[in-house]
């Protein structure tokens, strides 16, 4: 038997390198069915000429050929899965148009997305579309406008944060900040509150770096006070004297 | 000598077995050893017993002598002409047509920020009553690849998965049928379908962590 198995040996280890240089092609080919399965051929042609035009002009194959696939796990139509892709590639026409040519994919997608939930073209241009940690920045920017914080302060923040080499956690850090000086001292807590923590956030964020403790405190205090308003009821209309009836 | 040359000596397969190069050979060796047997020599000459046991003993104290000589000696291999030519027929299939270039860029790629560093993130969804949860996003093709287990069957589902540094978008799949904004997320974008994807930033730094709940 052990004889046998020896024997066999070099043919096993043959075949097995055989099975492994299929495998890498085959998965592709796995994708490559379920995309056009699902699609069927006019739709999955329609949906790849869109694509080829988008590459065409630039835009990344990786981003498009991904939002398709999505629309296809997700159960998609293929009417749906072609105007999904159709808009997306649009959006990211857009978004070139701002982060410049041969952005990186992840920030023309990041900046896409920012554009789409309303953030000016200028704020994105003037946060710095050349740093690598671009797509962070706009993530936090979009946490920020969320929270409530108003445009100039949440771009004051950012920028203090890439004129002092803020690391990407911290960066990222920024919003939730923002909404813990909010939870901590936004039920009406007097100035010194504010100050006190937001010198305990920076301290506890960065350390090592200056921080923007007062620019931290306005943004989160500016934020709470905005948050606030939209919460508080209506007001009510004046009761007219039942004189004047 | 070929290994099959050799079992056949031994005795242990049949000359019908071997083939037709071989077999001649065999013949030759069959030949050989009927003159021996003819010629009435009979028993080894003096002292071969002992160099022989002389030279077993040597070989069994060598380290690792199989593993080693398996790797290290020439071995021929014999494969039928019409399993070797469809072999190679199958990986030039593969390897030398051209493929579209649709699938090549994997979009989890696309997002990476920072090197090739991976990190591992804990997924995590509450759904009391569920048979299966899985975990998609554009790091794996959105395809539910990625089960979530629920050890104590509280409906508390979790698994980790090992991302890239980037900013990744993901959902739930309950059931197999169900897609589920994950509803502890801190941050969310719009899939172009009509609902949200969640969105997980993972830092490159040394202080990597990741942002997910």
């Amino acid at each position: 038997m052990a004889k046998a198995l020896r024997r066999r040996a070099p043919a096993v280890v043959f075949l097995g390198a055989i099975l492994l240089a299929l495998a890498t092609p085959l998965a592709g080919q796995d994708a490559r069915a379920r995309f056009s399965r699902h699609l069927g051929a006019v739709y999955a042609a329609r949906t790849l000429s869109v694509i080829e035009a988008g590459v065409q002009d630039g835009l990344p194959r990786g981003l498009l050929i991904d939002k398709a696939m999505e629309g296809v796990a997700k159960g998609m139509s293929p009417e749906v899965v072609l105007a999904a892709v159709d808009t997306f590639a649009a959006e990211l026409r857009d978004a070139a148009s701002v982060v410049g040519p041969g952005a990186p994919p992840i920030a023309l997608e990041k900046a896409a997305d920012a554009l789409r939930r309303g953030v000016e073209r200028e704020l994105l241009m003037r946060l710095g579309r050349d740093r690598a940690d671009f797509p962070l920045l706009v993530v936090s920017l979009e946490e920020l406008l969320d929270a409530g914080v108003e445009r100039g302060l949440a771009e004051d923040l950012l920028r203090y944060a890439v004129a002092e080499e803020f690391d990407s956690d911290a960066i990222l850090r920024l919003p939730a900040s923002v909404k813990l000086l909010i939870r901590e001292c936004g039920d009406g807590q007097p100035d010194s509150c504010w100050s006190q923590a937001s010198m305990r956030e920076c301290a506890r964020v960065m350390p090592t770096r200056p921080c923007p403790t007062r620019t931290l405190a306005e943004a989160a205090r500016s934020a709470a006070a905005r948050l606030l308003l939209a919460r508080s009821p209506p007001p009510r209309s004046p009761r007219i004297p039942a004189t004047l009836h | 000598m070929n290994d099959d040359l050799k079992l056949y000596l031994d005795g242990e397969i049949d000359r019908s077995e071997l083939s037709r190069e071989f077999r001649r050979e065999a013949e030759r060796w069959d030949a050989l050893l009927s003159d021996v047997r003819d010629s009435g020599v009979r028993g080894a000459p003096v002292g071969l017993e002992s160099r022989v046991m002389a030279e077993v003993r040597q070989e069994r104290r060598r380290p690792l002598p199989s593993l080693v000589d398996w790797w290290v000696h020439p071995r021929s291999v014999r494969v039928r002409p019409w399993l070797g030519l469809a072999a190679a027929a199958v990986l030039a299939t593969f390897f030398l047509l051209p493929r579209e270039n649709v699938y090549t860029e994997p979009a989890g790629a696309a997002t990476a920020l920072v090197g090739e560093e991976v990190h591992y993130v804990q997924f995590r969804l509450e759904a009391p009553g569920a048979a299966s949860v899985h975990v998609a996003g554009d790091f794996n093709d959105w395809q539910p690849e990625v089960a979530l287990a629920d050890p104590y069957g509280t409906g508390v589902w979790t698994g980790r998965v090992k991302l890239p540094p980037g900013v990744h978008k993901y959902m739930f799949l309950v059931d197999g049928e169900t897609w589920i904004t994950d509803p502890h997320a801190e941050r969310y974008v719009e899939d172009g379908y009509g609902n949200q994807n969640a969105v997980i930033a993972i830092t490159g730094g040394a202080g990597a962590r990741s942002l997910a709940p």
